[in-house]
């Protein structure tokens, strides 16, 4: 077996256990007795990507039917891999250390454009040719991508034979089960992928065309044959509350970054931030009910052991019925020392009741994201929150015990002056005010405040998507100066790598031309890109150079209103003049209020219904 | 309730402090009637008798888990077993008695038995134990330091049967001062790959004599 190869290897690199599988709650089932094997992989660390909550959701999903094997692969970790290399071991499952060469569908989560590199990667550590054509040839496993950066598929286009758009629930299974009755009755791959290409959410590249003008600059995408749809609806799951959630998950031995039961409350988010693309690519917002996620804690925590519970949507402060969850949580778990946490609260959301509950059993880190530093450009990207509001919740949080605070800001952003960023320090300097008007005796020593300023990346699907990033020289300069106004006692300041964000913003909004700066990426053996210790910015550029393109070319485009884009053809269920109209209400600084007050017609109820004004 | 459990197979790869939280969920999981610290983070009341190198098999780990309710050693091993993943099993357990001192405390030596492929130890092992004193560098987070560790192995025995090499050693393992096997294989055999299993853990009883601590309550 493959692990008697692996074990020797072990003892020399950091981390083992993220290399050895055995796992509580892992799907133990034995392949001989399986049609479809699927080797689901995440293109990151173990301890990332046991982290994510869509790869629990679909491997329970998948393994809930006897007749499909869903396995776990993810990047090992560069000291790892050149082991692995030299002792010709190639990328195996952690369920049974088959080499994923040997699964019948190879699927990679896309979470972040920077992850694109070790997609690559991982196929050439597994033996798999990367591009579809050459896999064809060798009848190599179909290489199958879903997550939110499959709304852009295009520069992953000669890589991937398949792209699943939106929630994968339905999809995933679908996938399977085509491709079980393709296998049995024998056939050829593209029919196999014609059959998949006229489901809804799936888009399969080959049969598609990039056009470019006379400039070379990107002019319309074309299918190559009229049996394919012109447009890839986006899947959506209409009802969330029965749709299927794992009720065990694996419990890892070695720490996780989210190491905890995670409960989706809700997917989707009525806010509307101009920036986000979760806020719409999730859309509509759906719940889940208060006694569905009574029984799935209970069930989880049963199952799993785990000392901490989280809330986890893209706006979990929303939640309909949350203060009655916190509350009957803790009353039914409290007893037994678990903890829940609330990730992602909004500044604006009915805090008090709520944070007396978590406080109850265990603290939890506090986190605001006013995003922009004044009320100008927070209504630019109608982040509806007022510094008024901000003071009020963290004076309310440190008055209950809270010492540590951190706020979130984006620098870079449309419109973007230098009186925004003298805005952050102004916010932070009101946050310590807020903490100095508790009285001593209530307030808990040892305040911290840590600002953190991320570089904005226009992406696709948003309102912002035709707007230029910020040169890396712009965000340096930026944070240069943030950095100095914000020299203040118990502040830190935190920023991120401008080259990353630069990068991203040209893989978020590229088109078909980048594959093949990521193939020469690749051969200059970029992986890991998300991390500083292996993030190879010169390496990338020179792909680019190789490949006769910048990518200043790309991060720094101002896409025409009317240009064609080069993910007009995915239907995320917005429609481009509702992101038109928001993209002229933030130039005019005007805002746009929560979906569940006022309908701005997004478009989204023609695809399934939500919690919004217009589905009432 | 004081319990005996091994480490191996794939489990042989997860590190002690992992080991701490892998036992606090299970034990959780096996809803048995666990005491929780006072304090800012509770947790399980859980003490090992010491850590073991991540690599290292083991059929003879111990740890005390303090419970509020009176559970019978078989039922416990039974319901933990179940919510512990295979090489990680709990091999005996028996009621902690009043008072009885911590189980660190008590232990004083470790047992491991080696495996050395392809090499005849049987000269390296006599010359070590004939020897007045081996002097070798410690690592500890403090840096490197010389050690005399002869005096820390308290039995050494080594089989050749014409192609591996078969030791046990039982090595000093107190709170004070302790012997890695690990250091000890080097010292004999540097570079030489091999599999290493802890197989007891003893207290010092009555009149120096050598108790497992398992058994050892006083």
């Amino acid at each position: 077996m493959l692990y008697d190869a692996i074990a020797p290897l072990l003892p020399s690199v950091q981390k083992p256990a993220r290399y050895t599988g055995g796992e509580v709650n892992m799907a133990k089932k034995d392949p001989k007795n399986v049609r479809v094997r699927f080797a689901f992989c995440f293109p990151d660390t173990y301890e990332v990507g046991m982290s994510h909550l869509g790869m629990k959701i679909l491997y329970h999903i998948l393994n809930k039917r006897e007749e499909f094997y869903c396995e776990r692969v993810f990047a090992p970790w560069m000291d790892m891999e050149r082991a692995m290399r030299e002792n010709r071991i190639p990328l195996y499952s952690l369920e049974t250390f088959t080499p994923v060469k040997e699964f019948d569908l190879v699927g990679f989560t896309l979470q972040y454009e920077m992850s694109y590199s070790n997609v690559l990667n991982m196929l050439d550590l597994s033996g798999i040719p990367l591009t579809w054509k050459e896999r064809d040839e060798q009848d190599a496993p179909f290489v199958v991508c879903g997550g939110p950066c499959a709304f852009n598929p295009e520069p992953l286009a000669d890589f991937v034979d398949l792209f699943m758009v939106g929630d994968g629930e339905e999809q995933i299974l679908e996938l399977c089960e085509h491709y079980d009755a393709w296998k049995a009755r024998g056939g050829s791959r593209e029919e196999f992928l014609l059959e998949m290409a006229n489901i809804e959410g799936n888009y399969v590249p080959r049969f598609y065309e990039a056009q470019y003008d006379g400039s070379g600059e990107f002019a319309g995408l074309r299918r190559t044959r009229d049996d394919v749809p012109e447009r890839i609806r986006k899947r959506c799951i209409a009802d969330l509350d029965s749709a299927d959630y794992p009720d065990k998950i694996i419990v890892p031995f070695t720490e996780i970054v989210h190491d905890r039961v995670m409960l989706e409350v809700a997917r989707g988010c009525t806010r509307g931030c101009r920036f986000c693309q979760a806020g719409m690519l999730y859309r509509p917002q759906r719940e889940r009910s208060l006694a569905r996620l009574e029984e799935l804690a209970r069930k989880l925590l049963s199952s799993t052991g785990y000392e901490e519970i989280s809330l986890s949507s893209l706006s979990t402060g929303d939640y309909s019925h949350l203060p009655e969850l916190a509350r009957d949580l803790m009353q039914e778990h409290g007893c037994k020392k678990v903890a829940l946490s609330l990730p992602s609260l909004r500044i604006d959301s009915v805090l008090g009741d709520t944070l007396e509950q978590t406080q109850a059993v265990r603290k939890t880190g506090l986190t605001f994201a006013p995003e922009a530093g004044t009320q100008r450009l927070r209504d630019v990207i109608n982040k509806g929150v007022t510094e008024q509001q901000l003071y009020d919740s963290v004076l309310d949080a440190f008055s209950k015990g809270w010492s540590g605070v951190k706020l979130y800001f984006m620098i870079g952003l449309p419109t973007e002056t230098y009186e925004d960023l003298d805005g952050i320090a102004h916010l932070a300097k009101r946050v310590l005010d807020a903490y100095f008007a508790v009285p001593k005796e209530q307030r808990q020593k040892g305040l911290r405040v840590g600002v953190s300023a991320s570089s904005f990346v226009p992406k696709p699907f948003t309102p912002f998507q035709w707007e230029p990033q910020n040169s890396i020289e712009e965000l340096q300069e930026k944070q240069r100066y943030l950095k100095e106004q914000l020299r203040l006692r118990s502040v830190t300041f935190n920023w991120h790598e401008p080259h990353l964000s630069f990068l991203e913003a040209a893989f978020a909004r590229g088109d078909r031309r980048l594959c093949g700066v990521l193939l020469q990426a690749h051969k200059r053996g970029c992986r890991f890109d998300g991390w500083t210790e292996a993030f190879d910015f010169d390496a990338w550029m020179a792909a680019f150079a190789d490949c006769g393109l910048t990518c200043a070319q790309f991060a720094q485009k101002r896409y025409a209103l009317d240009a064609p884009l080069p993910w007009d053809h995915i239907d995320a269920g917005v429609t481009k003049a509702f992101l038109r109209r928001e993209w002229e209400k933030a130039l005019r600084g005007e805002v746009s209020p929560d979906c569940r007050v006022h309908c701005h017609g997004c478009g989204i109820n023609q695809f399934c219904k939500g919690v919004c004004k217009s589905c009432e | 309730m004081i319990a005996e459990f091994e480490k191996k197979g794939r489990m042989v790869w997860f590190s002690h402090l992992d080991l701490q939280s892998t036992m606090q969920r299970a034990l959780r999981r096996a809803e048995l009637p666990v005491r929780f610290s006072q304090g800012f983070n509770p947790h399980v009341e859980l003490a090992f008798a010491t850590a073991l190198s991540v690599g290292a098999e083991s059929l003879c780990e111990l740890m005390d888990v303090e419970l509020a309710e009176e559970v019978a050693p078989a039922d416990f091993l039974m319901r933990l077993n179940a919510c512990l993943p295979e090489g990680l099993q709990v091999r005996r357990a028996r009621l902690a008695q009043e008072g009885e001192p911590a189980l660190a405390a008590r232990l004083a030596e470790a047992e491991y038995a080696v495996c050395v492929p392809g090499r005849d130890l049987r000269a390296a092992a006599a010359d070590f134990l004939a020897a007045p004193a081996v002097v070798v560098e410690k690592r500890s987070k403090k840096g490197v330091k010389p050690v005399d560790i002869r005096p820390l192995v308290h039995a050494l025995r080594c089989a050749f049967d014409g192609a591996d090499s078969r030791l046990e050693m039982i090595l000093e393992q107190t709170n004070a001062q302790s012997l890695k096997a690990e250091l000890l294989l080097e010292t004999l055999c540097a570079g030489a790959r091999c599999a290493c299993a802890r197989t007891a853990l003893y207290a010092r009883g009555a009149f120096g004599r050598r108790v497992e601590l398992f058994e050892a309550a006083k």
